[in-house]
């Protein structure tokens, strides 16, 4: 490709050398022309700026040294005499062979070269060496160490008419490395008064960077007179590695100048939040104050980037390959169950010892290769301490969020399916939960709330729990609610749980006034469902005026359960074991004491119960005695009726395929030891299917 | 849809070589052999940008631009002049004109891109 | 590059509600079409609804345009909102500008800055 643009050249060269020699020709008989010595020029000039683009250095400063000549023949300050065009004639024939030469190979007549430019130089007047351009070839020495700089750049007012778009620029800074870009808006003038071709607005950004502050005064380099740049690096990272905190937002405030000292005592002689304080004492403006929060928060982030880089010696992996490890392993354990079925079978001790062995294996293999999937919890809890904070401040309210069990180990698609419940829990708990400062401060609270955040093992399963010392659930309101909304009737006796479990009911709010913050419409309801596909479990408790704590429990993955093997006729079904309390039998004469309705006497208590060969429509007679496997799904005892409980059994469950996908009542399937096809039920939709067929 | 950039230049292996260049980075290009062609296709075609040399005969650079600001059509486009060292104060009366930067010459294809990448987004 | 397309109607639900639907592409070039429509939608009814889901891309001087209307609806004492359905071109331009933010600006008495949030 390079070799036919050098064609070009030449080509394009050899035609600017003929008419270069007719031009000069011409030249010598009317030397005033100044179209003629502007067309010398030119040609001199296109050859110049052609030549050094594709490689024929050599021509290019040869060349330069005559259009330095005729470009004080332009400017009237060198005649135009016989001499100057004999050596430039000559000037022409050298560059035509210097052109030749570039093919042949042949080395052009340098000697030939020198004489030619002294020559011209002597006319110009000139002595000695003309200061040769070196053609600089920019090098960009890469720094190591990442640099946090400080950006004002404040574009001029009629920035755009000279072509610039500052998005672009902006977009430029970003790719240097992590940046926290500001908008400036607070000189806009109103509409009527704002000229939509000007440019009003200004940025802060932070950016932390490894090129340089020269690279990002490149980005500027066409604008550097139409705007007003500062840029300031503002943190050694070694400095602030031993900080335990980064700068206070108000030393932050007082390094840009946007603020004095003195200003800052004042305002930190109330016991407010600073940014709050200052902006509301008309010391500074909105937009100042946001942009020193973002610089606060870019170092944490970019500090956590780098704790994360430095902590880990270990190995990126996609998660496919994850994913696939674990498929596999679950496989595994599915012919380990029917090697060992087999071993037993057969009543051969070798094999048996084998498959003992082998089963001891696949167990740690299972638990390691589960174990890889963990994934601390904390980078979840450090989103919501922004999303506290952010929120707070919306609602004028003053929260504190702690944490605890940051380490706390999960499986990651666990994490990733946590984080939205979480959120909309956390939104109630800051809405809905923690009063406004004047309210607690009345109630004889400290002025700021906390929304304490907690996650441990137990078991097999993480508990996390959201507590908040706020207002506490209202009971009265929550029952008026539910029987306006016709979930309980009037007189219902309910104790606390079950009235705090309500709130978890379809279409329930509290909240007189629906904010920004909760209440868009995605109701608690919507929080457990998300839960509960998760396989885990919610429960609230509440005092009036000290508070409210959310508990929710999940299981460790979703990779491997516990259950409960049962048979209707000659299908295999498993329940989570996790939702099971026990196991009674239901005989003939229970049922027809019943007299039809499906409620089972345990222990003096009615428990309503789900015959599953009905609801599944499985054909073929019961046994003489069923049994009841008795769930407990958000407090509420639900039994299934089943022909036989086999008993536990770890399954590795299989999604089910695209079309079975949304079955109701089926939430995935595994495969036994034998080889056959067990469904997982999905026992919180069975309950919920089941009491909306009642309703 | 393809942004499109014109090419101002006298001299036909900068443009072969800036056309190239800015086809394999995936843009439309247009040509024009000195700045009172550049001005009549202007007239005429709609461009996102414009790459003008500064010498060139008939109407030169610094011409071609402000006759391409007075456009309504390219009154906010981006207006990049290839200039050589030796033109420092071509530069400012370029910028003066409405030249939104400017290249030196000589230049290679990677500084092209990263000019039309920095002025056009 | 996809023309601008403007259209300013009353809100059949709400009276004193205008709903101005901004399709197509805010530029420079019709930045002074964006401002008029603004202007006109503020003065029609005492809260406005800017619907930009169907947008394609805005600049700067439609963002700023955005903000002053927003400004001045808030000197006048109306409500001034934007409804993005979602528009991930809208969101990723005013991100990428440092628009969005956390808190609203200093015109924002109300909590109703248009840049706040983001994720509902």
């Amino acid at each position: 490709m390079i070799d036919q643009h050098r064609q070009a050249f030449k080509e394009e060269a050899y035609e600017l050398l003929a008419e270069l020699e007719s031009s000069l020709l011409e030249l010598e008989e009317r030397p005033d022309d100044q179209d003629l010595i502007g067309r010398v020029f030119r040609a001199m000039h296109t050859i110049k700026g052609s030549g050094s683009m594709f490689g024929f250095d050599d021509i290019a400063s040869f060349t330069h040294e005559v259009e330095t000549i005729f470009d004080m023949v332009r400017n009237g300050k060198l005649q135009v005499t016989g001499r100057l065009v004999n050596l430039t004639l000559a000037a022409r024939d050298q560059i035509r062979s210097m052109l030749d030469a570039a093919d042949s190979g042949e080395a052009a007549d340098l000697q030939a070269s020198a004489e030619i430019i002294v020559g011209l130089r002597e006319l110009a007047g000139f002595q000695g060496q003309v200061a040769a351009e070196a053609h600089k070839e920019e090098v960009h020495e890469a720094q190591k160490d990442p640099v946090t700089y400080r950006i004002r750049f404040a574009p001029a007012r009629e920035i755009f008419v000279s072509g610039t778009n500052p998005l672009t620029l902006i977009a430029e800074l970003r790719e240097l490395g992590a940046c926290t870009v500001v908008a400036q808006t607070a000189g806009f003038p109103c509409l009527e008064e704002m000229n939509p071709e000007s440019c009003y607005v200004y940025w802060d950004v932070i950016l932390t960077t490894d090129q340089g502050e020269n690279a990002i005064r490149d980005v500027f380099i066409f604008v550097e007179d139409d705007c007003e740049l500062k840029i300031e690096p503002i943190a050694e990272h070694n400095r602030y590695e031993e900080q335990q905190d980064y700068k206070r937002l108000g030393e932050i405030l007082v390094e840009r100048g946007d603020i004095t000292s003195d200003d800052m005592r004042v305002v930190l002689s109330q016991q407010k939040r600073f940014g709050e304080l200052a902006i509301s004492q008309g010391i500074l403006h909105e937009g100042k104050v946001q942009a020193a929060l973002a610089e606060q928060q870019h170092i944490k982030e970019v500090r956590q980037e780098k704790q994360v880089a430095e902590a880990s010696s270990s190995i990126r992996v996609p998660a496919e390959r994850l994913d696939l490890l674990v498929n596999l392993v679950g496989e595994m354990v599915t012919v380990q169950a029917r090697l060992s079925q087999t071993a037993a079978q057969r009543d051969d001790a070798e094999l048996m010892a084998i498959a003992e062995e082998v089963e001891r294996l696949t167990a740690e293999l299972r638990d390691s290769a589960l174990n890889i999937r963990m994934l601390p919890i904390g980078s979840t809890f450090s989103k919501f301490k922004r999303l506290v904070r952010d929120l707070s401040a919306e609602l004028g309210k003053q929260i504190e969020m702690t944490t605890e069990g940051a380490e706390t180990e999960l499986d990651k698609t666990v994490i990733e399916k946590l984080n939205d419940p979480l959120v909309h829990l956390i939104r109630n708990s800051i809405d809905h939960g923690i009063e406004r400062p004047e309210a607690r401060v009345a109630a004889g609270k400290p002025e700021r709330g906390t929304v304490h955040l907690s996650a441990v093992h137990s078991g097999d399963s993480v508990l996390i729990t959201i507590a908040d010392d706020g207002a506490g659930l209202d009971k009265e309101a929550i029952r008026t609610k539910g029987i306006e909304r016709g979930i309980i009737t009037a007189g219902a006796e309910l104790s606390d749980k079950e009235l705090f479990n309500l709130i978890f009911a379809p279409g329930f709010s509290t909240a007189k006034t629906i904010s920004s913050v909760s209440g868009r419409g995605v109701g608690m309801d919507v929080v457990k469902r998300a839960i509960e596909a998760l396989r885990g479990s919610i429960d609230i408790t509440s005092v009036r005026g000290e508070g409210t704590r959310i508990m929710v429990k999940i299981p460790l993955t979703l990779a491997i359960i516990e259950s409960l093997l049962v048979k209707i006729g000659n299908d295999s079904f498993m329940m989570p074991l996790a939702l099971v309390d026990e196991c009674v039998e239901l005989t003939r004469e229970d049922v027809a004491a019943a007299h039809g309705r499906n409620l089972a006497h345990v222990r003096d208590q009615l428990v309503p119960y789900i015959p599953l060969r009905e609801h599944f429509a499985i054909p073929g007679d019961p046994p003489e005695i069923e049994q009841i496997v008795i769930t407990q799904v958000s407090g509420v005892r639900v039994g299934f009726v089943v022909d036989h409980v086999i008993g536990e059994h770890q399954t590795v469950i299989k999604s089910l395929g695209r079309a079975y996908k949304d079955t109701e009542g089926i939430s995935g399937a595994t495969i036994l030891g034998d080889g056959t096809v067990a469904l997982i039920l999905d026992i919180p939709q069975l309950v919920q299917a089941a009491e909306a067929a009642q309703a | 849809m393809a942004k499109v950039i014109m090419t101002a230049d006298d001299s036909a292996s900068v443009r072969q070589m800036v056309t190239f260049t800015l086809k394999q980075g995936g843009y439309e290009v247009v040509e024009a052999v000195d700045g009172k062609d550049a001005l009549q296709k202007l007239a005429s075609t709609k461009v996102d940008m414009l790459i003008t040399d500064l010498n060139m005969p008939n109407l030169d650079g610094i011409g071609l631009i402000k006759g391409a600001r007075a456009l309504a059509s390219c009154k906010f486009i981006p207006i990049v002049m290839l200039t050589t060292e030796s033109q420092d104060s071509k530069k400012q009366e370029g910028k003066a004109a409405g030249a939104t930067g400017w290249i030196v010459k000589p230049f290679k294809p990677e500084q092209l891109m990263a000019v039309v990448k920095k002025v056009l987004g | 590059m996809e023309e601008l397309m403007l259209e300013c109607r009353q809100d059949p639900a709400h009276p004193g509600t205008r709903v101005l639907k901004v399709a197509g592409e805010v530029s420079i070039g019709v930045a002074g079409d964006f401002k008029e429509a603004l202007i006109e939608a503020l003065s029609g009814g005492n809260e406005v609804q800017v619907d930009v889901s169907a947008l394609t891309g805005i600049d700067l001087t439609g963002l700023q345009l955005l903000c002053a209307a927003h400004h001045s609806a808030g000197t006048a004492g109306k409500e001034f909102h934007i409804v993005d359905g979602g528009n991930p071109t809208f969101r990723d331009m005013a991100t990428s500008a440092g628009f969005r933010r956390h808190t609203g600006c200093a015109y924002d008495r109300a909590c109703s800055c248009i840049w706040v949030g983001g994720d509902n």
